[in-house]
C-alpha cells in the first residue's frame, strides 16, 4: 500500500475526531478554505467554505440531521451539496443549480482526507487500526513530510506520498501515522495517529517537541 | 489600487467631533491613503501624507472629509432638522471586510431571524415578502420600500411580535439609512444609519447613528442595542468570502429577497465602482 498524496490528489485535512457528529469545522489546505461537517449518519463531507448565496463560511453552519444550514440566511443544503430550502421563500423549490461545491472526502487511518472534485486519483487506503492522537499547528510553512523527518527522533517506516507516512519513534511501542497539512502562509498542521492507547501520551509529547524543533530559528 | 473616480468623489465620515481631542494629531486611513486629523478650536483639520489640506465639513453628528478638490455634494438628510428627534451616535467599529459588504448586509432583512435571533427576527417567521426597489435618477440613489418583516421585539414597550415596516435608502456607495416605523408616533419614521469609512479595499470602519422619537429609552440603552446588533453583523461580515464585494452576477446567487442587494451591485457597476469589489478571476 503506497497511496500517493499530493496537492493535486488527496490531502490530510484533520483527525477524524476534529469533525464530530453534528458539527462543522474549518480546514485550510494551501489557499483552499474548506468546511468539513459530519451529519447524524456519521458521514463527513468536505465543501468549499463559501455559501453560494452570499459567501458566508459554511464552517459556521449548523448541522441538523444530514443537512447543513448556513448561519447567515439559513439556506439549507442536503448531504450532497444541493440547496434544499431557502427560508426567506418557504414555498420556493430551490433551483437545482444552487449547490455547495463539494470536495472528495474519505476517512482512513484515523484521519480525514480531501481532494478537489476534479482529481481522478484513487483515495488513500491505509491499513490497520489507527487512533487519533493529536493535532499541532506549526507557525512555519512546510513543503512536505520530508522536511519534518529531518528533525526529531523519528525514522520513516513507510512513505505515503509527499504529505504523510508511518514513522518509528523512539520510546513508542507502535508506529505513528504522521500527516502534514500545509496552510500556505498560515503555517501547517501536523496530525498524528497511533496504533493503541498505550502510545497516546508519549506520541503527544513527541509531536509537541517536533513543533519546537520546527519552529526553532535555524542557527546561522 | 487607487480608488475609481466615483468612489474617490465622495465625502467620508471619519468620526465624531468629540473623537478628536484638541491639539492631538490622529493618523487615519481613508481609501488606502494616510491622512492626519487634528482639532484646532472649533475645527478639525485634515491633511494628506504630503501635507496638502483636505476639505472638511461637520454634518449628521460626524466630521466628514474628502480626497477630492471638487467632490460631489454630500447627500441631504432633512430628518436631521426635525424637532423632537434624538441623535445617538455609536462610535467607530473596525470591520475586516469591504465597506460595500457592510452596506449590503445592512440592506438585508433575510438574515434577521438567523443573525439577530429573538431581536429583529425569529426562525419561525423567516419569510421576506416582495418589496419595491427603485432608483431615484435625479439624486442618483436607491430606495427599497414596503419592506415588511416579522419582528419579535418591535419596540422596547411592545409585547409579542408584529410585522414592522422598513424603508432603506442608499444615497452614497458607503452610506445607508434605515427608516423604521416609529412605535410612538403615528406616521413618523425612526432612522438608523451607517456611515462607512473605507480604509482599505477589504477593511473599513463603521460609524453609526440612531435618530429617533423616543422618550423612554436612555441614550445608553439605545447605544447598547445598536452596538449589540452591529457586533452580531460583524461576526458575519468578517467571515464572508471573499472580503471584497463580488459584483459579477455569476459569482453569488441571489433570490427575490435580495432585490435591494442586486440593485446596489448594479448601481455600483453602472457608476464604475471597482475599488472594494472582487474580480471574477479571484473566485477560483
Ligand atoms: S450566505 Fe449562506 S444563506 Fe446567505
Ligand atoms: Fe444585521
Amino acid at each position: 500500500m503506497d497511496s500517493v498524496v499530493s496537492f493535486a490528489g488527496w490531502m490530510p485535512a484533520g483527525l477524524q475526531n476534529a469533525a464530530e457528529t453534528g458539527t462543522s469545522v474549518r480546514a485550510v489546505i494551501f489557499e483552499d478554505d474548506i468546511a468539513i461537517w459530519r451529519g447524524q449518519d456519521g458521514l463527513a463531507r468536505a465543501w468549499q467554505n463559501r455559501c453560494p448565496h452570499r459567501g458566508m463560511r459554511l464552517s459556521y453552519g449548523i448541522v441538523r440531521e444530514n443537512r447543513l444550514t448556513c448561519l447567515y440566511h439559513g439556506w439549507t443544503y442536503d448531504g450532497t451539496g444541493g440547496c434544499a430550502h431557502i427560508p426567506a421563500h418557504p414555498d420556493l423549490v430551490p433551483p437545482k443549480s444552487i449547490r455547495a461545491k463539494a470536495y472528495g472526502c474519505v476517512e482512513t487511518g484515523g484521519m480525514i482526507w480531501v481532494a478537489r472534485s476534479e482529481s481522478s486519483e484513487p483515495p488513500p487506503q491505509i491499513s490497520g487500526t489507527w487512533m487519533p492522537c493529536r493535532t499541532m499547528q506549526v507557525n512555519r510553512s512546510l513543503t512536505g513530510l520530508a522536511e519534518v523527518l529531518g528533525t526529531g527522533k523519528a525514522n520513516l517506516a513507510l512513505a505515503m506520498g509527499a504529505w504523510a507516512g508511518q514513522l518509528r519513534v523512539a520510546g513508542l511501542q507502535g508506529a505513528v501515522l504522521l500527516a502534514v497539512q500545509p496552510m500556505g502562509a498560515r503555517g501547517a498542521m501536523l496530525h498524528a495517529c497511533v496504533t493503541g492507547p498505550e502510545d497516546l501520551t508519549r506520541a503527544s509529547d513527541w509531536i509537541e517537541s517536533l513543533r519546537g524543533h520546527l519552529e526553532r530559528p535555524i542557527a546561522a | 489600487m487607487s480608488p475609481d473616480d466615483f468612489t474617490a468623489s465622495h465625502w467620508y465620515a471619519i468620526g465624531r467631533f468629540a473623537d478628536f481631542p484638541e491639539g492631538l494629531s490622529r493618523p487615519l486611513r481613508l481609501l488606502s491613503q494616510d491622512i492626519v486629523a487634528v482639532r484646532q478650536g472649533k475645527d478639525v483639520k485634515v491633511t494628506r501624507a504630503d501635507g496638502r489640506p483636505c476639505m472638511v465639513q461637520a454634518r449628521y453628528g460626524h466630521v466628514w472629509t474628502t480626497l477630492m478638490d471638487k467632490p460631489r455634494a454630500l447627500y441631504d438628510m432633512p430628518e436631521f432638522l426635525e424637532e423632537g428627534r434624538r441623535l445617538v451616535t455609536a462610535g467607530a467599529i473596525g470591520v475586516l471586510c469591504s465597506g460595500l459588504r457592510a452596506v449590503e448586509n445592512f440592506l438585508d432583512m433575510a438574515h434577521f431571524p438567523f443573525v439577530h435571533t429573538g431581536i429583529l427576527g425569529i426562525e419561525e417567521h423567516p419569510e421576506v415578502e416582495k418589496y419595491d426597489v427603485s432608483m431615484d435618477a435625479e439624486r442618483d440613489e436607491i430606495w427599497a420600500t414596503k419592506c415588511c418583516f416579522f419582528q419579535p421585539m418591535a419596540a422596547a414597550t411592545a409585547t409579542g411580535g408584529q410585522i414592522t415596516e422598513y424603508k432603506y435608502r442608499v444615497p452614497h456607495p458607503y452610506s445607508t439609512i434605515l427608516y423604521k416605523t416609529c412605535p410612538i408616533r403615528e406616521g413618523a419614521w425612526d432612522l438608523i444609519g451607517l456611515f462607512i469609512q473605507p480604509t482599505e479595499e477589504d477593511a473599513c470602519i463603521a460609524h453609526s447613528f440612531v435618530l429617533v422619537f423616543d422618550e423612554s429609552n436612555s441614550d445608553t440603552s439605545l447605544l447598547h442595542f445598536q452596538q449589540n446588533i452591529f457586533l452580531q453583523d460583524r461576526m458575519i461580515l468578517e467571515n464572508q468570502v471573499p472580503r471584497k464585494l463580488p459584483i459579477d452576477p455569476r459569482w453569488e446567487m441571489p433570490t427575490r429577497a435580495d432585490a435591494s442587494s442586486i440593485a446596489y451591485r448594479r448601481w455600483l457597476k453602472a457608476n464604475g465602482v471597482v475599488w472594494g469589489t472582487a474580480k471574477l478571476a479571484e473566485a477560483a
